[in-house]
């Protein structure tokens, strides 16, 4: 093997200049292939490392507060986060809000994304190279968000501060809408500009987080969206949002409160067509429709005839309050209109007043109640666990980018009445941006592959006429002994050595060209192009895989090209070989 | 001479704030706008919207306007711009869709949904009933805040009311109400931080059933300086209205 290895590398430098503009082919495709494959996976590395796990962390828990979309808090559940923390692998739990509204600056006013920051935590070195990346300021710094001699603090990007013609120092009024759906109208003050790394974070201004909450009506025990920070993401992320979804199985929502001195349970009823209606079935089918509408009750008979209750009363219930507050106090209380009387069933308490859940949700959430958790114990499998209300809505894990569209548009049109939990992770919020690489994976190979078929004819061509120039010689070390197979190996050597030498200077070639490439500056400000840039600059993202398999495949196609023609040459006798002569 | 002074003070006092007059209840006139307000038979009539924006110029939206009253079920036709022409809007209990007569097809909206560009949401067209949402707001000392005024040349009750849910537009109004047949004549919308984010005049009325409909109403947004809408319906109609109108083939009939 060593000698027919040493003969097909001297054999290599028998054609110099033939070889050298074929190696040269074959080195050029290489690098094509290269800086095309690290392109796209430079698109995809920054769209999701920079902007998906910038704008919707590695993770996120999302919710939706009684369908509305943009209404995204939970009411009391600001422990959650904490619970969160203590599921291994996850570093940093972020809570963070965004509202779309209308800014007037200096005589220019513009629609605008208000994002909150979260200043009070400890920013990780991570955190400041990402934001340092993303937004670099030109004037200021983002600890000015809380800076607390300024009224609502702002930071803003150039583009943004140029269109509402504002600099530091000066207010810019926003109107928006609260977590309620109430309008706001606030003052901020420019406290820092920044240049944008890309288009896509041109359009967002940010306030500090405890400000911003108060100003969209979150109440302390009230959480936000939540962003989470993954320990390698690649692995751990789906399997993380996994764990949490299954945390978070929602409870039966109800309460537990008082008429008088008699003790009520009050809950809620799904109130689409086909819960109501099994419901009707299984409350005996006797009650009249208007019995299920918004505003009234369905309260126990057997309670009704002992308080000597009848339809169409009204009774005062009061119950105490999870988080009390100055307003209230400790306890909270709502009329209740008994709509319809319905039979003892051994499933339910028999003290359980049953709402609509339109009516029911609206209170719950109102001042959410204090419950021993006992009161109302039911299988979560039951038919009646099925048909009540719960604290939330969770929603099925999604899987890929469409899951998560669909699902958003579900909770948009199902209009939910109680407020729906979301859990998922970058991967399948950008899935498609992850289809995107692969699509350009596709279309970047199947070029070179072009190219590399046009190389090969060339391949295929060389061998051929080195094989007819050879063919005495073969004839030669056949009538010396040299066995036929040694002969294709002896070709097929060449071609490989050729073949591999020419991949790794065209890979060298291609680094390079990457290195040189990646120096260029690119102006970001209003260029589209900018999302795929950092810092002004292209981004390649070459690995040790691809590269490796690069040439092993340049390889291995020059080689089964080669193989025919070597083929046919190792099947010459030894005598025809000689006789040939041109 | 001198006790000229003070009648005429007194006089003066009686026509700006009603000296010597009972008060009503802030309740009482709460209940007397919800009562204007509650139709309680179908309706149908074309609307004209006028919008003026700064930087944007104006932009006129007109379209047909049907309510079913069992279900508050109803149905919005656009007619005009011509861009907008053949859209439509349609609610039956807690589904709403969008029609787009460009692709033919229904989309299913929330009922935040911006009307045909304009600022007008669909919740605009729903009636939410004033003594469920606001409460008159009671000064330090327990009174109402109600008060006797002239505004222009029409004597009026002011009356200051907070929202008693959390859900509203504006947590805080204020109204002033004609006297003489509690016609709700200028309103102005607050925000939470008492920021007056737009008011509205009610400049027109019409008699329909024994009850008033605001014809032409004026929105000035004082957030946003120099943006205002008006509002006018015409040919109003209270007959009830055949079931078939709440229906997608009839939306997108009306676009052929």
């Amino acid at each position: 093997m060593k000698t027919l290895l040493m003969i097909a590398f001297r054999n290599l430098f028998r054609q110099k200049r033939r070889n050298l503009f074929l190696g040269s082919a074959i080195g050029f495709g290489a690098m094509i292939l290269l800086i095309a494959n690290s392109f796209s996976h430079g698109i995809s590395r920054t769209l999701i490392n920079e902007v998906v796990a910038y704008v919707a962390g590695h993770a996120n828990v999302g919710f939706a507060d009684q369908g509305r979309l943009m209404s995204q808090v939970m009411r009391g559940g600001a422990h959650w986060k904490d619970d969160i923390l203590k599921i291994p692998g996850v570093k940093k739990v972020d809570p963070t809000m965004g509202v779309f509204g209308r800014a007037i600056g200096n005589g220019r006013s513009d629609n605008v994304f208000l994002v909150a920051m979260n200043m009070r935590e400890v920013f990780t070195h991570e955190d400041s190279v990402m934001t340092e990346n993303n937004f670099p300021m030109t004037e200021g710094t983002w600890d000015a968000l809380l800076d607390s001699t300024l009224e609502n603090p702002l930071i803003l990007s150039v583009e943004k501060a140029k269109y509402l013609n504002v600099k530091m120092g000066d207010v810019v009024r926003m109107r928006l809408q609260d977590f309620n759906g109430s309008y706001q109208a606030i003052r901020l003050t420019v406290a820092g500009i920044f240049q944008p790394s890309n288009i896509f974070m041109e359009s967002a201004l940010f306030m500090e987080l405890k400000a911003m909450s108060l100003i969209m009506g979150l109440r302390p025990e009230d959480s936000p969206y939540l962003y989470l920070t993954i320990e390698n993401p690649a692995k751990n992320a789906i399997n993380i949002a996994d764990s949490i979804w299954r945390m978070m199985a929602p409870p039966l929502a109800y309460m537990e409160g008082h008429t008088n001195s008699t003790s009520l349970l009050v809950s809620g009823y799904r109130s689409d067509s086909s819960h109501k209606a099994e419901l009707w079935k299984r409350l005996g089918g006797t009650l009249d429709s208007s019995a299920f509408g918004k505003k009234v009750a369905l309260f126990p008979k057997l309670l009704a005839d002992s308080l000597q209750l009848k339809i169409g009363d009204t009774l005062q219930f009061r119950y105490a309050m999870r988080f009390p507050d100055t307003l209230r106090g400790d306890s909270s209380g709502f009329r209740i209109i008994i709509g319809g009387l319905y039979p003892q069933t051994d499933s339910l308490p028999n003290n359980l007043v049953l709402l609509n859940e339109v009516n029911f949700y609206d209170k719950f959430y109102d001042a959410l109640p204090k419950v021993s958790g006992q009161s109302l114990a039911l299988d979560s499998s039951s038919f009646w666990f099925q048909s009540l209300t719960t604290e939330w809505i969770r929603l099925p894990r999604p899987r890929t980018t469409d899951d998560v569209s669909k699902q958003k548009r579900d909770v948009s049109q199902h209009k939910y009445k109680g407020t729906t939990l979301t859990i998922s992770t970058m991967y399948e919020s950008a899935s498609a941006v992850l289809q995107l690489e692969s699509a350009l994976q596709i279309i970047t190979l199947s070029a070179v592959l072009v190219i590399f078929l046009i190389t090969l004819i060339g391949v295929v061509n060389t061998l051929r006429m080195t094989i007819r120039e050879r063919t005495r010689e073969i004839g030669t070390l056949r009538a010396i002994g040299m066995q036929s197979s040694d002969v294709r190996m002896v070709f097929l050597l060449e071609t490989g050595l050729l073949a591999f030498f020419s991949a790794l200077i065209g890979t060298l070639f291609g680094f390079f060209a990457m290195w040189g490439l990646s120096l260029l500056t690119i102006p970001t400000a209003s260029n589209p192009l900018g999302i795929i840039l950092v810092k002004g600059h292209l981004v390649f993202a070459p690995t040790f895989l691809s590269v490796s398999t690069f040439i092993i495949l340049i390889v291995a196609i020059a080689i089964a090209t080669a193989w025919f023609p070597a083929n046919r040459a190792s099947k010459l006798p030894a005598a025809t070989a000689l006789r040939h002569y041109e | 001479m001198r006790f000229w002074i003070p009648l005429c003070l007194a006089l003066g006092l009686g026509m700006s704030s009603g000296f010597g007059q009972a008060l009503p209840a802030g309740s009482s006139i709460l209940q007397k706008l919800d009562d204007q307000q509650r139709f309680t038979s179908d309706i149908h009539s074309s609307v004209k919207m006028t919008q003026q924006k700064v930087g944007q110029g104006t932009k006129l939206l007109e379209m047909e306007y049907f309510r079913r009253d069992k279900d508050q079920a109803f149905l919005i036709n656009i007619l005009g711009p011509e861009a907008e022409r053949g859209n439509g809007y349609l609610r039956v209990a807690d589904n709403m869709w969008m029609y787009r007569r460009n692709t033919r097809t229904f989309q299913h909206i929330n009922s935040d949904e911006s009307i045909g560009g304009s600022d007008a949401k669909a919740d605009d067209f729903e009636t939410r009933r004033l003594m469920e949402t606001y409460a008159v707001t009671k000064s330090k000392d327990g009174k109402e805040m109600v008060s006797a005024e002239i505004l222009g040349k029409i004597e009026v009750y002011r009356m200051e009311a907070r929202a008693t849910v959390n859900d509203v537009d504006y947590p805080r109004k204020i109204w002033w109400v004609r006297r003489d047949n509690g016609l709700l004549l200028k309103e102005e919308a607050y925000s939470q931080s008492g920021t007056l984010m737009q008011t509205a005049y009610f400049l027109k009325y019409t008699e329909i059933n024994k009850k008033f409909v605001p014809v032409q109403q004026m929105f000035i947004d004082e957030f946003e300086k120099g943006n205002r809408t008006v509002v006018e319906l015409a040919n109003i109609k209270t007959n009830k209205l055949d079931d078939a109108i709440f229906t997608k083939a009839y939306l997108e009939s009306q676009s052929k």
